[in-house]
């Protein structure tokens, strides 16, 4: 925080609760450093308020965790399938994903199949997981094992969708995906681009008056 | 119509040629009785003897003086403003009173005067006022109506002089403005002083044809005598960005520019600004009349790190409209870029990811 801006540093933590004075919320509108600290400020109380509340049953995290453990290998291929490039369509994804579901014995197979189909998944993977079915260490391996795949699948799976673009996106060649999210509320928008807005609309989209 | 078409055609012939002669004896008719008309009728029903339809020709010699004409010419006057936006928290209602004042040589000053709508408390009001204030330099320079490039404008728009209007006492020359492109469509419609090129009304409209934004003189005089204004101050300094690696070290980060601008588009100047904690890069682009700012600052500290597994995630850009304006806020990873300006979703997508 700058020097001009030392007289308002204890006044964030009360606009926290009541919005502020006249006089810091005028500041605010133009100062992006502090603008930018009570926005975090805000963020970090929402994160604090949306912890969850009930923690996941003993028995499923230790599970969990065992799986993981015993599963190095599928971790290297969870990690080398979430580094796919996405290029199949979401309806594709969610064939493929019910198609897992209904067969989790071969997920890191048929998950490495179907995103080679698309999505030029590593060579690397893919001998990998062939060798392995030649082999029969994914059809054939115990409960535990299965377990672990079926986990190692499903986390790439999530992690897929996870990056998945809400809408709006489109991907060109070597770049890098951009999805367009509207805000409700100039408050969100850089105290710069909000200063910028409010003037060439003539100050009637000034949220901060209300 | 079709009869005499499929009919003869020298029947054809002489209906047309009485037709013709009907309009030229009805068109002088009427030119002699708007000759003949009183002077004091209202300006407004002198329309038709005022239009001059400009495209292909040359351009009202007053419409020169606009670019300028509000640094140029000593006011001093009340106007109302009045704005209905659409934006994703629903209408949002502006209908205020301002006081401008302008000395000629290039000072000037708004100063907020009485909001009539939407209703506010007084604590409302001044905090208004307060924003309002702050942003004088702002408003005066970009939130109004006029032609800022005249190359530009005749390049990109379509005018036509559709008639004449009293606006606070002064007689205006009426015009309408549609960009080229979207000739259907008239984006404003403005009362100009054609001794100085001032607007002293304009009125912007929609794709649906909606009023959206009014802006025009109730009082106006001009060359007053001033009593020692309050003039605007500039809030923080600026510097024109300058070439090369010298500009990298003014702004403490490679300066970007957008490559894909929307049609007509182009660049009037890049400034480093230094705002409070921060160095920020505005490059400011018109198409004659409507503008559209490029801002690029690096990231300001979040005290948290980021951790990224597997591809990149795509970026989130986000965006809040005001009738076709539209603000957004992209943060790369190593900078932010921002953008206001009067852009549809992929015209915003497409300026975004030329960034360079």
């Amino acid at each position: 925080m700058s020097g001009p801006c030392q007289a308002w540093r204890e006044e964030l933590d009360g606009a926290l609760v009541d919005g502020g004075s006249l006089e810091l919320r005028a500041h605010l509108a133009h100062c992006a450093d502090c603008s930018s600290r009570l926005a975090r400020r805000r963020e970090a109380v929402a994160a604090l308020r949306g912890l969850p509340r009930r923690a996941a049953p003993g028995p499923l995290a230790g599970r969990v965790v065992a799986a993981l453990n015993a599963g190095a290998r599928q971790e290297r291929a969870v990690a080398a399938v979430a580094a796919l490039e996405r290029r199949a369509a979401p309806s594709e994804l969610d064939a493929r994903l019910a198609e897992l579901l209904a067969s989790p014995a071969n997920t890191v197979e048929r998950f490495a199949r179907g995103a080679a189909d698309g999505r030029a998944a590593p060579d690397e993977l893919f001998e990998r997981v062939d060798g392995d079915l030649r082999r029969g260490r994914v059809a054939g391996a115990g409960p535990l094992r299965r377990l672990a795949i079926v986990v190692a699948g499903a986390l790439a799976v999530v992690a897929v969708f996870h990056a998945w673009p809400a809408g709006g996106a489109v991907k060109e060649t070597g770049q890098v995906e951009i999805v367009l999210v509207e805000v409700g509320s100039a408050r969100e928008l850089d105290p710069l681009t909000r200063a910028l807005f409010e003037g060439v609309t003539g100050g009637a989209t000034g949220e901060e008056r209300l | 119509m079709i009869p005499r078409i499929a009919g003869t055609p020298r029947a054809f012939a002489r209906d047309a040629l009485h037709g013709a002669f009907r309009a030229v004896g009805i068109a002088v008719a009427l030119a002699f009785v708007a000759a003949c008309a009183p002077g004091d009728r209202p300006a407004e029903d002198r329309a038709s003897q005022a239009f001059t339809p400009t495209q292909g020709a040359a351009l009202p010699s007053f419409l020169a003086r606009m670019p300028e004409a509000p640094f140029t010419t000593a006011l001093s006057g009340v106007r109302r403003a009045s704005f209905f936006w659409s934006t994703s928290a629903g209408e949002s209602r502006l209908v205020h009173e301002e006081r401008v004042a302008a000395d000629g040589q290039g000072r000037f000053l708004v100063e907020p005067l009485v909001v009539h709508e939407p209703a506010m408390t007084s604590e409302q009001a001044q905090l208004f006022a307060l924003l309002q204030k702050n942003r004088e330099g702002f408003l005066w320079r970009w939130r109004d109506f006029r032609i800022r490039d005249l190359s530009l404008f005749q390049q990109n728009w379509q005018l036509e002089v559709v008639g004449e209007r009293t606006v606070a006492e002064r007689l205006g020359v009426v015009v309408e403005v549609r960009r080229r492109d979207l000739v259907a469509h008239l984006v404003y419609r403005a009362s100009i002083d054609p001794a100085t090129g001032l607007v002293l009304a304009h009125e912007e409209f929609d794709h649906d044809g909606k009023l959206v934004a009014q802006v025009e003189f109730t009082h106006l005089v001009l060359n007053p005598t001033f009593d020692n204004p309050a003039w605007h101050q500039a809030p923080f300094d600026g510097d024109e960005l300058r070439p090369g690696d010298e500009g990298a070290a003014q702004l403490g980060m490679s300066p970007a520019t957008p490559q894909a601008l929307p049609l007509g588009y182009q660049l009037v100047d890049s400034q480093v600004l230094a705002v409070p904690g921060r160095r920020v890069l505005r490059r400011t682009y018109t198409d004659g009349i409507d503008s559209l700012f490029f801002l690029q600052t690096v990231l300001p500290e979040t005290g948290m790190e980021q951790v990224s597994i597997g591809p990149e995630a795509p970026r989130k850009a986000l965006h809040m409209r005001a009738g076709p304006w539209v603000a957004c806020d992209y943060a790369r990873p190593s900078d932010k870029v921002m953008v206001v300006g009067r852009l549809d979703d992929q015209q915003l997508l497409h300026l975004l990811r030329s960034v360079r």
